[in-house]
């Protein structure tokens, strides 16, 4: 008997499983209730995106292992039509971002700092008491979890106070601090195919911060983000009292008799 | 319209993901006398089952575009796209049904134009689906209907945020095989398949001349009264 050390090759081919597109693995099709704290991997972007991918890969390749024992209830199964490896190339992962929008200085000596944030973690308890501020029914906050979790861009508005006497700098050292001095006032999310079509829903900012143009900046940077990506088709469905807001925006209401229509069981 | 049910179960019990219908078309439809009656159709819901090359013709067949409006682009889908936009799309509902069903529609409804033509071309077709058709055609109704010997004739997808809303697009079905149910199959297929989601959230955007085709599947214009609007600016530079 002839054995032929297959030590090597193996490891290799524990890695090669991982590189598979990521899109079949980024199904999530199973909503994770295990935490309501949703952290996509808040890398900074000039790390470079090769090293999110493999760590997201490697992380969703053991979810998916997991998630196969586990009751199945999902019958459609997500199988990749043939020659995806270009799909990388088109659906590379949003990169978080992060920067200051505004800064002033308050009536009290402290500085604010607005910091307006794409792929970065949100609290669903957070973002469950803005909705209670700006009057919104509750809703489930798994259902809440997941849809943000799945959504193509979730853009966030944080904000954030610094006692005057420390500089913009030293933001590093007073991260701690800052993370409970952090308040999110606004957010806007957008589902899309990730090819034609892009859907915006629960656009809100807290009313204390309404007013100063937040909204339009969220929204902004939204659709430019979708444009850039070539998604064509961006639809939103308007409250009577937001019709301007968005038409000043870009948008138009029913254009060329396209209405939106939602489904009621009888 | 009546349907009766050969249900070939694969997967799940209760949320089939394969499975072969009939369709019939109401009596009193006396345009499509020469198309046949009923036809069986094969419905899927695997993205496997999509060939992208068969589903584009299908998008120039039905004269629908993935843009919509035209200025952002017409003709041929770009199949990069389309290629993420189905894989990206949580529910992708195919409708197939045997080629010579189709074929036989094709050529009746390239002739719609002219009335004298196209009875001449009804009676040669109605005399193919009469009990008398030729040995070929028997042969292909006796072989079982699957997606790779079937033809895409019916499509629909879509996406979702996988919590609270979900979106319905590109539904479409070949113009001579319309008003047979298969539309109304495909929205009830996604519904049903979001709705087992916990997904009850489902919009659909819809051009003027598809509102009532939405209105019977159960569709209506948004209880609290928001207005739909889209990004029309063209980008600047």
């Amino acid at each position: 008997m002839i054995l032929i050390p297959t030590s090597s090759s193996s490891s290799c081919s524990y890695y090669s499983c991982c590189c598979l597109p990521q899109a079949s693995f980024n199904s999530n099709s199973y909503p994770s209730n295990q935490s309501l704290f949703l952290s996509k991997s808040a890398y900074p972007s000039h790390q470079g995106s090769r090293k999110l991918k493999t760590l997201r890969l490697r992380a969703n390749f053991w979810e998916s292992i997991r998630s196969g024992f586990v009751k199945n209830n999902n019958t459609t199964q997500l199988v990749e039509p043939p020659s995806t490896t270009e799909e990388d190339e088109d659906t590379e992962p949003l990169l978080p971002v992060e920067f200051t929008l505004v800064e002033r200085t308050l009536q009290d000596g402290l500085i604010e700092e607005i910091i307006f944030s794409s792929g970065g973690e949100i609290d669903v308890y957070d973002l469950q008491t803005l909705c209670d501020k700006v009057g919104w029914p509750r809703r489930p906050l798994t259902k809440l979890a997941a849809a943000l979790k799945n959504s193509y861009m979730v853009a966030t508005l944080h904000s954030v106070l610094k006692p005057s006497s420390s500089s913009s700098s030293s933001s590093e050292g007073d991260n701690e601090q800052q993370q409970k001095n952090k308040k999110l006032i606004g957010m806007a999310r957008a589902t899309s195919d990730h090819a034609f079509n892009a859907t915006i829903w629960d656009v809100l900012v807290d009313p204390e911060y309404q007013g100063q143009g937040l909204g339009k900046a969220l929204v902004e940077k939204l659709v430019r983000a979708l444009l850039q990506r070539d998604i064509g088709n961006i639809s939103l469905f308007a409250d009577s009292q937001v019709v301007d807001f968005y038409q000043n925006l870009g948008f138009e209401a029913d254009p060329e008799g396209i209405k939106g229509m939602f489904w009621y069981p009888k | 319209m009546t349907e009766m049910v050969f249900a070939v179960c694969v997967g799940n019990a209760s949320l089939v993901s394969m499975e072969l219908r009939w369709v019939r078309r109401s009596k009193c439809d006396d345009a499509a006398s020469a198309l046949p009656r009923s036809i069986p159709i094969f419905i899927s819901t695997l993205k496997k089952d999509v060939n992208l090359e068969e589903l584009r013709h299908l998008y120039s067949r039905c004269d629908h575009s993935c843009h919509r409006f035209s200025k952002n682009g017409s003709g041929i889908v770009d199949m990069k796209k389309l290629r993420t936009a189905i894989s990206r799309s949580d529910v992708v509902v195919s409708v197939f049904c045997k080629p010579h069903h189709a074929v036989l529609v094709e050529e009746s409804a390239s002739v719609n134009d002219d009335d004298a033509e196209e009875e001449s071309l009804s009676s040669d077709s109605r005399k193919q689906n009469k009990d008398e058709s030729s040995l070929g055609d028997m042969f292909q109704d006796v072989l079982p209907l699957n997606p790779t010997n079937g033809q895409l004739v019916g499509f629909g997808r879509a996406y979702s945020d996988y919590g609270l809303t979900a979106s319905v697009h590109d539904l479409m079905v070949l113009p001579s095989l319309q008003r047979m149910g298969i539309g109304k199959l495909i929205v009830n297929r996604i519904t049903r398949l979001l709705t087992s989601r916990d997904i009850y959230d489902i919009a659909a955007l819809c051009f003027e001349h598809e509102r009532p085709f939405f209105k019977a599947c159960g569709f209506a214009d948004d209880r609290m009264g928001s207005t739909t609007m889209m990004f029309t600016k063209s980008l600047e530079a």
